[in-house]
């Protein structure tokens, strides 16, 4: 099954602050509740650091968590 | 014959590539590990005849011929998905409440995400256990509603119709009742809920709410889920039935 955009536009925009190297998509896999979902972040080239910004976590993130526990 | 088991007019959201991103190859909650599963229940032997109702585009026709040595056929309303499953077999045009098939000639019907499409339900298992051979097999699996009879169906508020899957879905208790009076005796039944949950949840991590990717993919058309966002109501189930072989 393909990977999904889980990201959001403004998360393009971040740079490493370690790094100073612009965020980039990468594949990463989100785990809940023992199910696994693959997903596209943003992540940084060299330190491999992924970002899950707020509105991410906040937002479709928190989503899910509550789908899947049935609230 | 070419009217078809979704009722619904164009656009047909099962030909969206969206739809299939989430939803993957077999277009259903489960995807082919599902079938897998239900066919090595029922044990069929090579060169069993098997129709895959609703075939969409051939994953599981495809698994049918090639994996599990059966003679297969598709049937499918969709002249799009039909097109793909051609490649994968012998494919027809048909709905479900009447199978262009013979009295007892099959011994398998896979009828997966299916069920729920159809207008006329008991037309539908009265079809296939009319096609069935004493003691053939149904397998269904498909949406079902958690909360009881007594609850409404959710609302078929515009822009959204009311024949999605999702609104299709019934309790357990109706769907049982409907096989016995087809003549269709259960012989295996579990509970996938967590196969739903998880294809909800891969659709809120990439569209951000399930109302949205209804829009996206069938905007004011025959959504599968038709704007139906409450999936703690909804489940998943993998059931296998037999023919009566009185009848």
């Amino acid at each position: 099954m393909s990977e999904i955009i889980a990201y959001g536009a403004p998360d393009a925009d971040w740079v490493c602050a370690a790094c100073d190297r612009p965020l980039a998509p990468a594949p990463a896999t989100l785990t809940y509740l023992g199910s696994d979902f693959a997903v596209t972040l943003m992540r940084c080239p060299d330190c491999g650091l992924t970002l899950i910004s707020e509105e991410l976590a906040l937002g479709k993130m928190l989503r899910v968590e509550k789908l899947l526990e049935d609230k | 014959m070419t009217v078809g088991i979704l009722h619904g007019s164009a656009p047909r959201p099962y030909e969206s590539g969206h739809m299939r991103r989430l939803l993957g190859p077999a277009l259903r909650p489960g995807g082919l590990a599902l079938t897998r599963q239900a066919l090595a229940l029922c044990r069929l032997p090579g060169g069993a005849r098997v129709l895959d109702l609703g075939c969409g585009p051939g994953v599981s026709l495809g698994y049918l011929r090639q994996t599990a040595g059966c003679r297969a056929v598709g049937l499918d309303p969709s002249p799009v998905l039909l097109a793909e499953a051609a490649g994968l077999g012998p494919v027809l045009t048909g709905r479900a409440e009447a199978l262009p098939f013979a009295d007892g000639c099959l011994d398998a019907v896979l009828c997966e995400c299916v069920l729920s499409l159809t207008r006329d339900k008991d037309a539908a298992l009265l079809e296939c256990a009319r096609v069935l051979t004493p003691g053939g097999w149904l397998i269904i699996s498909d949406v079902y509603r958690k909360d009881g009879p007594e609850t409404a169906a959710p609302p078929a508020s515009p822009p959204y119709p009311a024949d999605g899957c999702l609104r299709g879905a019934e309790p357990l208790e109706e769907v049982f009742a409907r096989l016995t009076r087809a003549g269709l005796c259960r012989s295996f039944f579990e509970t996938r809920d967590k196969d739903i949950k998880e294809l909800a949840a891969r659709i809120v991590l990439s569209d951000g709410s399930l109302e949205a990717f209804w829009d996206s993919v069938s905007p004011g058309g025959s959504a599968c889920g038709g704007g139906y966002s409450a999936p703690g109501r909804v489940g998943y189930y993998l059931l296998i039935a037999q023919k009566d072989a009185a009848r």
